[in-house]
């Protein structure tokens, strides 16, 4: 289920966390699906234990899974999506510094690259909307 | 607060030739898999023998489940095992005979452990041990302090003759011991790719002190390297906070640095008028950066 | 030249045994210049038995380190290493074989002798034998023993019946002692020829080598441990390895007590001085090297059997007393009871050589004990200190008139010392340094 890389820059916890993210995000965990216990992932990929506690318990806070007594972590019912703006926009954080980077490498503007954006959205009115109130 | 497994206090010892250890204070949790990284002669295993009382500290102390290392009592030797870096194994003993041997002086051995474990890590134990190469002598030692259980595992260099096969099966077993509280774990290698993997908390001795000691993600999230973009060049006293190494070449410039955070990464690059990539790197990087 | 001198420095010091026999023998030098006086005669023993000793333990162990420097892989790629140990070694072997030699000119020792002294040399050809080809050589071995047994038992009988024989027979000994010559030099030629070409050499395992051959493959043994037998078959792993080293120790002893008999009687000195041999090398030197290695080994049982460094010297101690020293003094009470009887001792003198004998065993014990400093300047003096009142109590048994209160001195304050060295275990195994204070091992360090 997941792929974890220990020898990255990234602590293995994180790793964790965006990944089970992403695949609830996805659909790919629906609600109520069952996660690997704590000790079947470490002894899997053979990493601490206490790094999949970590990210496990921190996912919980989020909202996104739900601990049973006794059973394994499974993803909430109502991953609480109503989880604050901050939250949602926290987890774009990553690749939104990489776009950016990536933009200022290639010397483009702010404008070109709000542009780039609404393209993708579909959105072509407000491209051409800022254009004109120069923003 | 949990009370520490092991703790030391301002320990330090030096020999008539030279001084090997200043002023370590450091502490283990239960349950903490701590992974020791150092260079050749940088202190480990003195580090580590001094801890379980093994050396007498030229000043400071050491202490395991409260009691000073060097005069633990029985209950507490009980509770820890030990693995050398040179094994002390007997030439002319069998695994097998060695395996009764050590299970002869503790209460609780776990047999069937030492079975599985021995089968699945392919430990002959009707040979003698001269007759073993130096992967099995030391998958020999390691299965003589699993046995034990011991709730305070200390294993000197463990791994450095095994295959990545026989590393990993040793990797999952110290994992899979990990049941919190009841299993802590202190191991010094030079095999930093298994302690990323099984270690929580590191410590780095470097010239006879912890240039780090705590959490491995801290760390990782600590220790980034920075590509430095400027749109003019770079000035040659490029001061950048907790710098560890610089090298600067025009406009560009590379710095390893620690305690590093998002805010610095603004800063920098606005007062530098330059593009930040922040490289957040691996432990060996990491370890390399620390000794340049 | 350096190199070679490396090697040679390592054959003398790689164990500890081996070092302080070495000091002990350079220590007792000066009693064999004083020898060269008639009427001091009687010191020659001194230097005599020190020698024996050095020569013993070289050849046990010479021939064992030469085989184990020269088994690594690694050591082929070192600039003529065969080469450079080959002769190291041999330079080992004129350093402990010539001051018998010497010491045979010094005293004058007569013709019929002169076979006794090529002996020494053989003695060592046999240990590098035995460490090359120890399946060969261990079947030759016990035949020569056997020959030199019935040889002596057979023939001196018959040389002392007739002493004054006709001149073509004393010119036809020194023939045979040349001849022998020749041979050990043929030997070695050739060994040298085979050692400096072979490719691979196996590291030593005399005792699988040796069983696999016969076809026996080694047993378990037992796998059945108690608390106590855990503890002293820890300890005992460091004893010179097994009874197969033993009996090859206690062969060569026998022998190295003839070769010291035969100087003695060719330097007109009583046999009676022999009985030095197995009353001092074995409660002596031995004793010591054993008790300081075993306080090395308890570095393994200091997690393992949870007992204080206190206890740890206690339970060190007692395993000293009840194997080590229980077995080196019955040995020694078998050895010089079998010589005294053999060459008319009377008992009062033996007994009095055996209570020395005693005596020295436990300073030996408590020396041994008390040195966990890795301090070579201190295992050096303790050598010597063993060595020199030993040797003076037993020159004041042997000498005529019996200096009985020499004899008594020495040997009280020998148990003084032991027991006042008993303390000082004490107070040093409170800091005991395991960092420092291994178990030793020989390895390809010492070489650089």
């Amino acid at each position: 289920m997941f792929i974890l890389h220990p020898q990255s820059g990234t602590p293995i916890y994180r790793q964790l966390l965006e990944q089970v993210r992403r695949l609830v995000a996805s659909g790919r965990l629906a609600p109520g699906d069952a996660l690997p216990s704590v000790r079947e992932l470490a002894v899997e990929h053979a990493v601490n234990p206490m790094t999949v506690s970590k990210a496990y318990a921190l996912l919980e806070a989020e909202g996104l899974l739900e601990r049973n007594r006794g059973k394994p972590m499974t993803v909430a019912a109502q991953p609480r999506a109503q989880a604050a703006l901050r939250e949602r926009l926290r987890r774009l954080d990553s690749e939104a510094e990489q776009l950016v980077l990536a933009a200022k490498q290639l010397e483009l503007t702010k404008r070109d690259v709000l542009d780039l954006i609404d393209k993708k959205w579909g959105d072509e009115h407000a491209a051409s909307g800022r254009q004109r109130t120069g923003a | 607060m949990p009370q520490a497994v092991v703790s030391a206090r301002a320990l330090s010892k030096s020999f008539p030739t030279k001084h090997v250890l200043h002023d370590i204070s450091v502490e283990v949790e239960p349950g903490d898999i701590v992974g020791v990284l150092g260079k050749n002669g940088a202190g480990k295993t003195t580090l580590l023998e001094l801890l379980l009382g093994f050396s007498i500290p030229t000043s400071g102390s050491a202490e395991i489940f409260g009691e000073r290392s060097t005069d633990l009592s029985a209950a507490a030797k009980k509770r820890i095992a030990f693995v050398a870096q040179q094994d002390e194994l007997i030439e002319i003993f069998t695994g097998a005979q060695h395996l009764a041997l050590t299970a002869a002086f503790y209460d609780q051995w776990d047999h069937a452990l030492v079975e599985r474990l021995s089968r699945e890590w392919e430990v002959p134990l009707t040979r003698r041990v001269q007759t073993l190469s130096v992967g099995e002598r030391q998958k020999l030692s390691l299965l003589l302090a699993l046995g034990a259980h011991p709730e305070l595992l200390v294993l000197d260099e463990p791994v450095a003759s095994l295959d990545p096969i026989a590393r990993r099966q040793f990797i999952t077993e110290i994992v899979d011991r990990a049941r919190g509280a009841q299993s802590t774990v202190l191991f010094s290698s030079h095999i930093v790719s298994d302690l990323e993997r099984a270690a929580n908390k590191v410590w780095i001795v470097k010239d006879g002190r912890l240039a780090w000691a705590g959490d491995l993600d801290a760390l990782k999230e600590s220790v980034v390297r920075l590509h430095i973009h400027g749109r003019r060049a770079l000035p040659r006293d490029l001061r950048v906070p907790d710098a560890l190494t610089s090298r600067i070449d025009g406009t560009r410039a590379t710095v390893a640095a620690t305690h590093w955070t998002s805010e610095r990464t603004a800063a920098v690059a606005a007062h530098l008028d330059a593009d930040l990539e922040v490289e957040s790197l691996a432990l060996e990087d990491i370890f390399l950066e620390l000794h340049r | 030249m350096k190199a070679i001198a490396r090697l040679v420095w390592t054959y003398l010091t790689a164990f500890p045994i081996l070092r302080w026999v070495g000091v002990a023998s350079v220590a007792s030098l000066p009693f064999a210049v004083l020898a060269i006086w008639p009427r001091t005669r009687g010191f020659i023993a001194l230097p005599i038995i020190a020698l024996a000793m050095q020569y013993m333990s070289m050849t046990i162990a010479g021939g064992y380190l030469f085989r184990v420097l020269s088994a690594p892989r690694s050591h082929r790629f070192l600039p003529h290493f065969r080469g450079r140990n080959l002769t190291a070694f041999l330079v080992i072997v004129a350093l402990v074989s010539s001051p018998w030699l010497v010491l045979g000119a010094l005293t004058g020792v007569s013709q019929p002798y002169t076979i006794q002294m090529v002996a020494p040399l053989y003695i060592m050809t046999l240990a590098v034998g035995i460490a090359f080809f120890p399946v060969g050589v261990v079947v030759t071995f016990a035949l020569l023993i056997a020959v030199n047994w019935i040889l002596t038992r057979l023939a001196s009988p018959l040389f002392e019946i007739h002493p004054a024989r006709p001149i073509n027979f004393t010119i036809s000994i020194f023939a045979i002692s040349v001849f022998l010559l020749g041979a050990w030099v043929a030997i070695w030629a050739a060994f040298s020829v085979w050692y400096l070409r072979v490719r691979r050499i196996e590291p030593f395992q005399p005792v699988a080598m040796i069983l696999g051959r016969i076809g026996i493959s080694p047993s378990p043994g037992s796998v059945v441990f108690d608390r106590g037998r855990a503890m002293a078959a820890t300890l005992a792993a460091a004893y010179p390895q097994g009874t197969k080293h033993t009996s090859v120790w206690i062969a060569l002893l026998v022998i190295g007590t003839k070769l010291a008999a035969g100087l003695a009687r060719g330097a007109h000195v009583p046999y009676t001085t022999v009985i030095f041999v197995p009353v001092l090398i074995i409660p002596g030197v031995l004793l010591v090297a054993i008790a300081s290695t075993l306080a090395r080994r308890t570095k393994s049982l200091w997690l393992k059997s949870g007992l204080s460094r206190r206890d740890l010297l206690a339970a060190t101690e007692k395993q000293v007393w009840r194997t080590v020293a229980v077995r080196s003094l019955a040995l020694s009470v078998v050895l010089s009871t079998g010589i005294a009887l053999t060459y008319d001792v009377p008992v009062p003198v033996l007994a009095r050589a055996l209570a020395t004998a005693a005596a020295t065993a436990t300073l030996a014990v408590y020396l041994g004990v008390a040195l966990v400093r890795d301090s070579r300047l201190i295992e050096a003096s303790v050598a010597a200190l063993v060595f020199a009142s030993a040797g003076v109590a037993l020159w004041a048994v042997f000498s005529s008139p019996a200096r009985d209160d020499v004899w008594v001195a020495t040997t009280l304050s020998q148990v003084a010392v032991a027991l006042a060295f008993r303390a000082v275990a004490i107070l040093q195994w409170r800091k005991i340094d395991w960092l420092v204070f291994k178990p030793v091992r020989v390895s390809s360090q010492s070489l650089r």
